[in-house]
């Protein structure tokens, strides 16, 4: 492991960006220059990940004289990639969308980011718990961002409640873990330091395992651990919910996947999240099929695509390998795009439908004709939906392919029973995104004739991610190339804990 | 080591009483902060090196109190009720 | 092993904690809160944890109880402008608590070096600095992003637009004031 100060880089543009984001936006009349800070910070955080990429993994730095509080490992750039580039995105489309007084938002933003670049970076389960709640008190106060509505509080409440106890099991999962390592908490060191303690009634571990999984389960949204995601997400504003979907859920993910891997394979970790995770996408497109909220409806929809991860770290923890690990990351990957460019997509289309006419209730029958006026939005909307749905040649059909694979190799009929609820589910999630295809583009409605394109703020990011989505979908080489290291490490370190 | 173990399950079964118990928000969140102590104790109890974690803890645990609090007067200036049944919060 | 005073305690603790859940009255609730904190101090106390136990005591026990008691007297459904009477003397009373804390804080941090730590010569403040730096800056970073998301939260609201006037709301709507919200 090589030391370099850059390893430092990431976080700390963040953590600065926080601070330097609230100056400039508590100057009066600065909101709009507040975004521009707030992706530029982002955007050197991402090039800064992008250097340490390029560069030997992993890598660590030592943190004002303390050696190895962040270490980079491939995972970690993968996870610091994806956030800072959302982020950057984020910031982006929500330029000139702020009014005055609202200049607390850009700084929560870039802290959310840092949260999660944290969760990546973080050397040992005491910081990543830190980085977790940063995330967390961050978005405490964005899903709730449109205060005015009564909605929203309610929204923002059941939000809050339900992950600070999320947060509390995770933290005493944690201390656990502290109690039965004697005092170890460094991810390189856990794995020998923590012994099973086979043959008793309840092993201390297995209860760890099983708070880790259910705290940090409740941000990543597992069901029944779900029940605050979809008024979260139809209530926050459209940037932040792209932001939740694409980065914060999939990072709770990565912080369980972090955790579980440090413990000894007599602890059946692998098999309780495949558990959790055909719960979840089945449980999650079941109820997306009665949805006709637009919002809402991709709000729900992103639980399947929690399940499918969750179904492909389970079974990479199983013994599923390399592949299962490809999958997962692979899907991480996508679905950040997929749903960033999705949830961007459909807050232009609101913002529109509801600047003509306030009181537009955003169904799906409202929609008819938006696919004509505004053509960017609808066509990132078309892609991001397709994609989310698994039609090959799009970015989120590859990984659902190696979770499906991988699930079949691991264990005889059972994985191939496994394989074909992923595949099921995939058809199913078809049952609700044709419809909203069909309305997109069914004819016009007169009182849309009106309707101006998306605003240009929110245009540029849509081609970006839309274009990204195709061509990780037509190259999967490309996307493969950035997730196998980090999947390879992750098996390499499971097979180290079962020797 | 039994006996702080023992005490702080207790306490987060305590604290998970309250949460689920409370209608109120305030009440809710005095069943969260009590949840919360449970990791502070096994953290003592497993060796006093644990102590900066330990202050950390707290400190944080001070914040996202306080980050609930401000949503309850967000929550009383919208509902004039911190009743959570009221609002329709909890309600699945 | 658990000695006997820090069996004691985290009895202690837990009695106020069912106290804390089953009583109906608030302030008696915070109290119970309070006293509930303060026995975890004693038990940090007794682990040999006397920072950690300042701390306890000072911030969740006092700081910690304030706070409820401010949002408490807020948020009364009869809301009189003031504390009244019991709460204020609550209030007073924590208040103490807390400076005497502070004050116990300021001598534990200047004088006392930790007895069974990894560096037991060491000041603490320097011990933990070295020993979690990058936790530490995170937790500050956390404060202040708290402090963002409380002065988010607690930011008065515009009237909604049912209670505007006519004129008030189509001029919100030129300017966007009003669906913006949608995206950010």
């Amino acid at each position: 492991m090589t030391a370099s100060p850059l390893a430092v880089g990431p976080l700390g543009v963040l953590l600065v960006g926080v601070l330097l984001t609230y100056v400039v936006a508590a100057a009066p009349d600065q909101e709009t220059v507040a975004g521009w800070v707030a992706s530029l910070v982002c955007v050197v955080a991402f090039a800064t990940t992008a250097v340490l990429a390029t560069g030997s993994l992993p890598r660590t730095a030592s943190v004002l004289g303390s050696e190895g509080a962040v270490v980079v490992t491939h995972l970690g750039v993968l996870v610091a990639g994806i956030a800072t580039f959302v982020g950057a995105l984020v910031c982006v489309a929500s330029v000139r969308f702020l009014d005055a007084g609202q200049e607390t938002y850009y700084p929560l933003v870039v802290a959310l980011v840092a949260g999660v670049v944290g969760i990546g970076f973080a050397a040992d389960m005491f910081t990543l718990y830190l980085s977790f709640e940063l995330l967390a008190v961050a978005s405490y106060a964005l899903v709730p961002f449109r205060l005015g509505r009564e909605r929203a509080v309610a929204a923002g409440t059941r939000y809050l409640i339900m992950n600070v106890v999320g947060s509390v099991l995770a933290i005493v999962g944690i201390s656990l873990v502290y109690a039965q390592s004697g005092g170890v908490l460094a991810f390189d060191a856990l794995g020998p330091a923590l012994v099973a303690a086979e043959g008793q009634l309840v092993d201390p571990l297995a209860v760890a395992v099983l708070l880790l999984v259910v705290g940090f389960g409740v941000k990543a949204a597992i069901v029944p651990l779900h029940a605050w995601l979809p008024d979260a997400y139809t209530e926050a504003p459209a940037a932040v919910s792209a932001l939740l979907a694409g980065v914060a859920t999939p990072a709770a993910l990565v912080a369980i996947v972090k955790c579980l891997a440090v413990f000894p394979g007599s602890i059946p970790s692998g098999l309780l999240l495949v558990g959790f995770g055909v719960v979840t996408m089945t449980v999650g497109n079941l109820l997306a099929l009665r949805q006709r909220e637009l919002k809402r409806l991709l709000a729900y929809s992103s639980i399947p695509h929690i399940g499918y991860i969750v179904v492909g770290l389970g079974v990479g923890l199983y013994g599923g390998g390399v592949l299962a690990f490809d999958g997962a990351f692979f899907h991480i990957l996508a679905n950040a795009l997929m749903k960033g460019g999705a949830f961007l997509a459909v807050g232009a289309i609101l913002y529109r439908l509801r600047r003509a006419d306030p009181d537009n209730p955003g169904t799906m029958d409202s929609l008819a004709g938006v696919g004509y006026r505004m053509p960017i939005a609808a066509g990132a909307l078309v892609v991001g939906v397709l994609a989310l749905a698994g039609v090959p040649p799009l970015a989120g059909f590859w990984g659902k392919l190696f979770i499906v694979v991988a699930s079949a190799e691991v264990a005889g009929t059972a994985g191939i029973v496994l394989a074909l609820v992923v595949v099921a589910n995939s058809f199913l999630s078809l049952g609700y995104y044709l419809p909203l295809l069909r309305s997109l583009f069914a004819s016009g409605d007169e009182s849309l004739a009106t309707l101006g394109p998306s605003p240009r703020a929110i245009a540029v990011p849509l081609v970006a991610v839309t274009t990204l989505t195709i061509v990780v979908g037509l190259v999967p080489m490309s996307g493969f190339e950035i997730v196998h290291p980090a999947a390879e490490a992750m098996a390499d370190a499971l097979t180290g804990v079962g020797s | 080591m039994t006996v702080p173990l023992g005490a702080a399950l207790a306490m987060l079964a305590v604290g998970f009483v309250g949460v689920l118990a409370g209608r109120n928000l305030l009440k809710t969140l005095v069943g969260i902060e009590l949840t919360s102590k449970a990791a502070l104790v096994i953290f003592a109890a497993t060796d006093a090196a644990s102590q900066g974690i330990v202050v950390l803890l707290i400190l944080v645990d001070a914040i996202v109190v306080a980050v609930v609090m401000a949503m309850a007067v967000a929550v009383y200036r919208q509902y004039d009720t911190l009743d959570l049944d009221a609002m329709g919060a909890m309600s699945w | 092993m658990t000695s006997t005073v820090g069996i004691a305690a985290l009895a202690a603790m837990l009695v106020f904690a069912v106290a804390a859940v089953g009583l109906r009255d608030m302030i008696r609730v915070v109290s119970a809160l309070a006293l509930s904190s303060l026995a975890l101090a004693a038990f940090l106390f007794v682990e040999g944890m006397a920072y950690a136990a300042v701390f306890e005591a000072t911030v969740a026990g006092g700081l910690v109880s304030i706070l409820f008691l401010l949002v408490i007297s807020m948020t009364d459904d009869d809301h009189v402008g003031y504390v009244r009477g019991r709460t204020a003397v609550l209030a007073g009373g924590a208040g103490a608590v807390f400076l005497a804390a502070l004050g116990l804080a300021w001598q534990g941090l200047s004088t006392i070096t930790l007895a069974e730590s990894t560096a037991a010569t060491e000041p603490f403040v320097e011990w933990f600095w070295a020993a979690h730096p990058l936790d530490v800056l995170l937790v500050t970073v956390l404060v202040f992003v708290g402090v963002l998301a409380i002065s988010r939260l607690t930011t008065p609201l515009a009237p909604p637009e049912s209670e505007r006037a006519p004129g008030e709301a189509s001029e919100a709507a030129e300017s966007g004031a009003v669906e913006t919200e949608e995206i950010a």
